[in-house]
């Protein structure tokens, strides 16, 4: 049984960035905090643009590091998986920034509390999507509730789980032709 | 807009961890390397109050410094009340039980045979302490700490408290110099495989101080010489407590390495490693 969690498919997503602005408007991020950040690859290299864009915030992890490494119990696990921090527990150590492999964890300088992505667990409780999931103009971004269909996990170049979280993202591969062809010919190079 | 995250590694914000850490594991290490220094010669009968008050001093130091580093000091209670629940909870446990157990020593009159039996336990709640200061930076994601470089503070703390015993000790009760010098050839072993982890993990991972990262030779040579030559100072040359005084700055230095040549497996680290493997590879 999953919990809820992110699908990104990585043939649609352009790397627009306005899952990013949704979740920036929607929660009003505080100065210097970032809750989703978009890890373009092969930009630099490849002036015909990127192979695929990685669209990362908290992956509400099956088996958070950040839940088990909190001193002041301040992360629980909810029942249908979203993984919320209770800034008012939050002491401020930045533990959990150390243990998280995937940056979910961001230090609030000013209010000396960390902050993350809830997954909009009020409006998800409304039954309304989060915020970068209906900011997303391509629908490459989707949100998985409870028990949603559970995709066969495939490695993705460039996304690992170096500490056993067992992440809530599923990724679909990209189907077009040119995208597809370059994305096959990465995971050759990674395979040798 | 396609926002990247905040620099996580802008500042060096560890400055109270690398004091608490230092002050912790030389506190730790006085208690636990008691029973070492009496396998080697320290006379039982040395009530050793000194060595207890100096126990005492560093813990309750290292944790009133530790609470410079909270962003939310006002709710460190919380954490308090969770002692023993994880990593960093059983760290304030064992620091506690050992601070407790040094202030027995200090403070209450026991016959010898009691003292022993306390010096005893004090020796098994720094041994907790020390590896739970292990256990704390045990991080999978965190490719310089995990493993043996998390272990580090174990040999590290044991060889401070057997320097310090010695040179506490009164000169005809003094533990051997085997100990030590076996001591500072594990620590040394243990660095070495720090730096090794740190080199390997240089083109693996991102650096959270990149200027530190790049003066890395600097502090391996810094630190193997404040730390591995005092004891062979204070055993062999009998320095005394002169000879702490260099090894307390190469504990500081150590954490200081420690927290500076970190060294973190992210998505975009994941992904520039790729890339260059591709470009390798054309």
């Amino acid at each position: 049984m999953r919990g809820a969690g992110f699908v990104l498919d990585l043939g649609r997503c352009v790397g627009c960035g306005a899952c990013v602005l949704g979740c920036r408007l929607s929660n009003a991020w505080p100065a210097g905090v970032s809750w989703r950040r978009i890890v373009p690859f092969n930009l630099d290299r490849r002036g015909g643009g990127p192979t695929y864009h990685l669209s990362l915030s908290c992956h509400h992890c099956e088996r958070p590091a950040c839940v088990n490494a909190c001193p002041a119990g301040a992360y629980t696990k909810r029942s249908d998986g979203v993984v919320v921090l209770n800034e008012e527990r939050c002491i401020g150590c930045r533990y959990c920034e150390m243990a998280c492999p995937f940056d979910a964890p961001s230090y609030d300088g000013a209010a000396g509390v960390m902050t993350k992505c809830h997954l909009c667990s009020e409006r998800i409780d409304s039954r309304l999507q989060p915020a970068c999931v209906a900011a997303c103009p391509t629908e490459a971004l989707t949100f998985r509730g409870r028990n949603g269909v559970e995709r066969e996990k495939e490695p993705v170049p460039g996304f690992s789980d170096p500490a056993g979280c067992a992440p809530s993202l599923d990724f679909i591969p990209p189907r077009r032709a040119k995208r597809s062809h370059l994305y096959e010919r990465l995971r050759e190079v990674l395979k040798r | 807009m396609t926002a990247t995250r905040p620099d996580w590694s802008r500042g060096f914000h560890e400055t109270t961890l690398v004091c608490f850490t230092a002050a912790a594991l030389s506190g730790a290490g006085v208690a636990a390397a008691r029973p070492l220094a009496w396998a080697t010669g320290l006379r039982a009968d040395d009530p050793g109050r000194g060595a207890a008050a100096s126990v005492l001093t560093l813990i309750c130091a290292g944790l009133l410094i530790s609470i410079g580093h909270l962003g939310r000091p006002s709710r460190m209670m919380r954490a308090l009340l969770r002692t023993g629940k994880n990593a960093l909870g059983t760290e304030v446990t064992f620091a506690a039980l050992t601070a407790a157990a040094a202030l027995l020593l200090v403070c209450v009159p026991l016959r010898a045979a009691a003292l022993q039996l306390l010096w005893v336990l004090a020796s098994l709640a720094g041994l907790g302490l020390l590896a739970s200061l292990a256990w704390v930076y045990w991080l999978p994601g965190q490719i310089a700490w995990k493993g043996v470089p998390a272990l580090s503070v174990i040999p590290l703390g044991l060889l401070v408290g057997y320097v310090v015993h010695t040179a506490t000790a009164f000169p005809r009760a003094r533990p051997g110099m085997w100990g030590a010098l076996i001591l500072a050839a594990l620590d040394a072993l243990a660095w070495a495989a720090r730096c090794a982890r740190v080199e390997a993990g240089a083109g693996r991972g991102e650096a959270a101080h990149p200027s530190a990262m790049a003066q890395r030779r600097w502090i391996y040579v810094l630190r193997f010489l404040l730390v591995s030559l005092p004891p062979l100072a204070v055993v062999l040359f009998d320095a005394g407590l002169a000879g702490l005084v260099p090894m307390a700055l190469g504990v500081i230095v150590d954490r200081y390495a420690f927290y500076s040549l970190a060294i973190k497996q992210t998505t975009e680290s994941e992904v520039a490693r790729i890339e260059s493997k591709m470009t390798s590879d054309e």
